[in-house]
């Protein structure tokens, strides 16, 4: 069976997915930046299940220097770069990953529908990559990830 | 002299009243009869009986210190002394000390003795004074630190303590040791507490002054730069403008080395060595900008805003004569006086702060700083109440020891301290005392689970509450505490029934949680009598208030249903009726919206929370649960309904924002109804009810007919309520910048302008569609604010074009888009991104800084070509709506 390793700060995801596809995948929850990348440097997985938004995750674990990111982009305002890490908090965790040379296929949980400029320079610069969009339907994630790690090889 | 001063500690007649009865009949007769040879001016004779007294009681205080005067009258005051250090902890003996060290110049023995009166009598600030009296001789700024210190003391007497001459004589002490400034600010500080003292003080402080501004002319030496040398400030200048400090700084030390005469160059320098966060350095820069041209306000002025924000607070007192100082040359600014006032809050001197308070509200009546500053005056005359009379507290139970009782409340105490790591432990060590002494008193055996509970102990914790349950069956407490424990450990089932069980035996915490079951399961009456029970009995303020809202929830579905239900009695003849009742009975969002355009930001976030946290995550197993069903799996169906319906499912979620918006729209005056009269929420809703309505099928997980109901079920609930409620966040937020809206806010800003002519703006946008997330009405503001801030800067005879330009630029990481927006225009001046993060900013300028940040967007001013600058927003472009 396929490893999925999803990246989540709650674990709905990964509740639900086991659920639901526990027969075709086995699924693994990371609840940051750092604990993803330490799972997926100790065990192979086919693919990464991304969830966008890290409410819940504590400041100290959010993958970003945000001191820097107060001073260069929110006007030295620490709040407002704070928000933006939380809401944007799994792109800095992909693009951590691909820092770090892993280059396993993720599946982002995000509605770019309305984004799909940005989709596109994302795939460009950080793929493989797919993302899901609206309700999360079980077979809907199912039929994306398997289309991704088998893309991949 | 001296005998003067002593005779003011002396009794004025010898009092045979005053004859302590604990001395022996010999020693009460030789003290009668020392005061009154005293009293005929017989010391010798006086000092012989006083003696005598001393050896028969040395405890006696007083005739220590009658020997010490009589022996002073007579010349010996050496002697005096040596009898007065017997009683080192003596008040009196010690006051007496301090005054014969000063009458005999030893000033420095002189302070230190008075520093022991100041500690021996707290109560008497006025020791203070005499302490600075005597300081004031050899370390001048030692007692000026302690006629601060006594300033700062409530219901001093100044009069009574003589301050004014022993401040003239610090003050004069300061002047002749080239301490002016010190000198002048202590001055400052007693006519502040004192102003009575205006017309001798003051006329010192003048004369100080002067000294010290002819001091600084002569010092002075501002020199002009050179046109290279202002070329080089002018390069720096832009580079700060642009971002790069480092090389603003670059450029700026190395003129200030080439021109070291130049106080711009200086003050250019603190500027940018504070936007890097050196606070030193510039308060350095500053300092030296302040020397080089002594009579500019704004040097002293910002001097004293670089004290007050970078130094924590150490440096308040220089602020607040920095400021003092700023005012002298500029005594009708309100600004600067409200500046001053703060500092001097801040230093303690909150006097003066009211006094410069008084003249903001002189000088600016209407101003920015007026309400606070009329709120400090009023408050300058309030006297604090004394506290009403409490009931005591019931205290220790009769079948409870003392010792035992004492344990819990210090295990009270130690759960207090949630600052010490072992408090915790030092508290369950006290209950554990408490137990073995009372093992049934069960508010031991609460607080011991709970404490348990708190370090993660549940199953201990678990096991203390079924005893307190055990002993007491009655108390819903225990049964509750056990129910959120089952819960944590994922046995829901058992949760489930313990809470019913804590609510039916009245626990508010546990009724508030039937109540919002209810109401997410449409029980709407029933949820409403179990809310007015958890009202009844909330134990919280939390719970209450969480009731409360909940019961307005209620009452306004419940005033929709009646009418709903008259519509349905009065079918024929109230028909007409009925409907309008019903139309009137709410309205949608729009209403909302139209009525309350600052209420967008919640509801965007609202209907957010709904699209993501109810929609996204839980209704998408409605298509999967259908399949399993007609695989003859009920196993997702039971999982799904714990999902949908349990205590944190989807619909409780729901019923809880839905209450929130109605709640939202009721602050607003708006009466909105989402299941009937929203076209976003209403398709959704009424799934909802019909899903509801499949809760028990779907947790015992039959039949192939509730398939077919979910599949049908599937769309309103997912996809299409997806796109709704995201319709519904872009219609809130998503503003399309077209030149026309561009035009229009510069069109706003000209019209404030009524006298001067103001070119057509330069107005770029770029080709495609270009949004952001953020208000119209908003962004138009910010837009309007920038606008005005660029004419208002330009001189009447300066060319007032203004360009509004729209860019977009790409996140490197998130590739997430940013729409810049540039408001370029040609006025001098030297607004800096520094000064739009600082607060001392307009109010228009201010309120578009705030607006920018909440839209998760950010302001800088920057260069650009073609113009002296550029205010540029950022904001996060929506590609798509």
């Amino acid at each position: 069976m396929k490893r999925i390793l999803v990246i989540e700060d709650g674990s709905e995801y990964t509740d639900t997915f086991g659920r639901f596809l526990g027969d075709r995948f086995v699924f693994t929850r990371a609840g940051s930046g750092g604990a993803a990348l330490a799972a997926l440097r100790v065990a192979p997985f086919d693919a990464v299940f991304l969830d966008l938004r890290f409410d819940r995750t504590p400041e100290a674990e959010l993958v970003g220097d945000l001191a820097a990111l107060a001073e260069e982009r929110f006007g030295g305002d620490r709040f407002a770069a704070r928000r933006h890490l939380v809401e944007e908090q799994g792109l800095y965790v992909l693009a951590l990953l691909r820092r770090e040379g892993i280059g396993v296929p993720v599946l982002i949980g995000h509605d770019f529908g309305r984004e799909p400029r940005r989709l596109e320079r994302l795939r460009a610069a950080m793929g493989p990559l797919d993302a899901i969009s609206g309700v999360l339907e079980p077979r809907d994630v199912a039929a994306r990830l398997a289309a991704l790690t088998a893309a991949a090889g | 002299m001296i005998l003067a001063l002593l005779a003011l500690a002396a009794p004025a007649a010898p009092d045979p009243a005053a004859v302590p009865v604990a001395l022996s009949p010999l020693a009460q007769q030789f003290w009668a009869e020392g005061l009154r040879l005293e009293g005929e001016g017989r010391p010798g004779e006086a000092a012989v009986r006083f003696r005598a007294v001393r050896t028969a009681d040395p405890a006696f205080g007083a005739a220590t210190l009658a020997l010490a005067r009589v022996l002073a009258a007579q010349g010996a005051t050496g002697e005096a002394l040596g009898v007065l250090r017997e009683r080192p902890y003596d008040p009196d003996a010690a006051q007496a000390a301090a005054e014969l060290l000063e009458r005999r110049r030893e000033w420095s023995d002189a302070a230190d003795t008075w520093r022991t009166v100041v500690a021996l009598r707290p109560e008497w600030p006025g020791a203070r004074v005499r302490r600075a009296s005597a300081l004031g001789r050899t370390d001048p700024p030692a007692a000026a630190q302690e006629l601060a210190t006594y300033l700062g003391f409530s219901g001093i007497d100044p009069v009574g303590d003589g301050l004014a001459p022993v401040v003239l004589s610090v003050a004069e002490a300061l002047r002749s040791t080239a301490r002016r400034e010190e000198a002048a600010a202590l001055v400052e500080q007693v006519l502040a507490v004192d102003p009575d003292e205006a017309g001798l003080l003051g006329d010192v402080l003048v004369r100080i002054e002067v000294d010290l501004a002819a001091e600084e002319l002569a010092r002075a030496g501002d020199l002009p730069l050179l046109p290279t040398q202002r070329a080089t400030l002018e390069a720096a200048r832009a580079a700060a403008a642009r971002g790069t400090d480092d090389e603003a700084r670059r450029l700026l030390e190395v003129l200030v080395i080439e021109a070291p005469g130049s106080a711009e160059a200086w003050e250019a320098l603190s500027h940018v060595r504070e936007g890097q966060g050196d606070a030193a350095g510039a308060e350095a820069a500053t300092r030296a900008a302040m020397q080089l041209d002594p009579r500019a306000p704004e040097h002293p002025a910002r001097l004293g805003d670089l004290l007050v924000r970078w130094f924590s607070g150490q440096f308040d007192g220089e602020a607040v004569a920095a400021y003092a100082r700023a005012l002298r040359r500029s005594p009708d600014d309100p600004e600067l006086w409200w500046r001053r006032a703060e500092a001097e809050r801040r230093a303690g001197r909150w006097g003066a702060a009211v006094r410069s308070a008084e003249r903001v509200l002189a000088l600016d009546p209407e101003g920015t700083h007026a309400a606070d500053a009329r709120r400090w005056v009023a408050g300058a005359g309030l006297r604090r109440e004394p506290l009403p009379e409490l009931p005591t507290a019931a205290g220790r139970p009769p079948a409870l020891s003392e010792d035992a009782w004492r344990a819990y409340t210090r295990a009270l105490a130690w759960r207090d301290r949630e600052d010490v790591p072992w408090a915790r432990d030092e508290a369950l060590s006290e209950l554990a005392y408490v137990r073995g002494a009372a093992p049934a008193w069960t508010p031991a055996l609460l607080l011991e689970a709970a404490i348990l509970a708190e370090r993660g102990d549940d199953a201990l914790a678990s096991r203390r509450w079924e005893e307190a349950r055990a002993l007491d069956p009655t108390d819903p407490e225990p049964i509750a505490r056990l129910a959120a424990a089952k819960e944590r450990a994922g046995e829901g089932e058992v949760a489930a029934r313990l809470w019913e069980e804590a609510a039916d035996a009245g626990h508010p915490g546990a009724l508030l949680r039937r109540a919002q079951a209810q109401a997410a399961a449409f029980r709407w009456l029933a949820a409403r009598d179990t809310v007015d029970e958890v009202v009844r009995r909330a134990a919280t303020p939390e719970t209450l208030a969480e009731a409360r809202s909940l019961r307005d929830s209620l009452d306004a579905r419940t005033r929709v249903a009646a009418v709903g239900a008259l519509a349905l009695v009065l079918p024929i003849a109230a028909v007409p009726l009925a409907a309008r009742w019903r139309r009137r009975s709410g309205e949608s969002l729009d209403a909302l919206v139209a009525r309350s355009p600052g209420a967008w930001r919640d509801l965007a976030r609202l209907v957010s929370a709904v699209q993501h946290e109810v929609v996204k995550h839980h209704f998408g197993l409605v298509g999967p649960v259908a399949d399993a069903l007609d695989d003859r799996d009920p196993g997702p169906a039971r999982f799904a309904a714990e999902r949908w319906f349990g205590p944190e499912g989807a619909v409780p979620r729901l019923a809880a924002y839905v209450a929130e918006i109605e709640a939202l729209a009721a602050r607003s005056g708006v009466r909105v109804n989402l299941r009937w009269r929203d076209p976003r929420f209403g398709p959704l809703l009424a799934a909802v009810e019909r899903l509801r309505a499949l809760e028990p099928a779907l947790r015992s997980g039959s039949g192939r007919a509730l398939a077919e109901e979910l599949r049908a079920l599937a769309l309103p609930l997912g996809s299409a309520a997806h796109t709704a409620l995201g319709e519904l966040v872009d219609a809130l937020c998503v503003t399309v910048l077209r030149p026309d809206v561009l035009g229009e806010a510069h069109a706003r800003a000209a019209a404030e302008f009524p006298g001067r002519p103001v070119p057509a703006p330069v107005i770029a946008v770029p080709p495609g569609r270009v949004a952001v997330r953020m208000f119209r009405s908003e962004l138009q503001d910010v837009l309007v604010n920038l606008v005005r801030n660029a004419l208002e800067a330009t001189p009447a005879d300066g060319d007032a074009t203004v360009a509004l330009q729209v860019a977009v630029e790409e996140d490197p990481i998130t590739f997430a888009e940013r729409v810049v927006v540039a408001v370029a225009d040609h006025a001098p001046g030297s607004l800096t991104t520094a000064d739009l993060r600082g607060r001392h900013l307009s109010r228009g300028l201010g309120l578009a800084v705030d607006w920018v940040a909440r839209a998760g967007g950010t302001i800088a001013v920057e260069p650009r070509p073609g113009y002296a600058k550029a205010v540029v927003v950022r904001i996060p472009r929506v590609e798509v709506t």
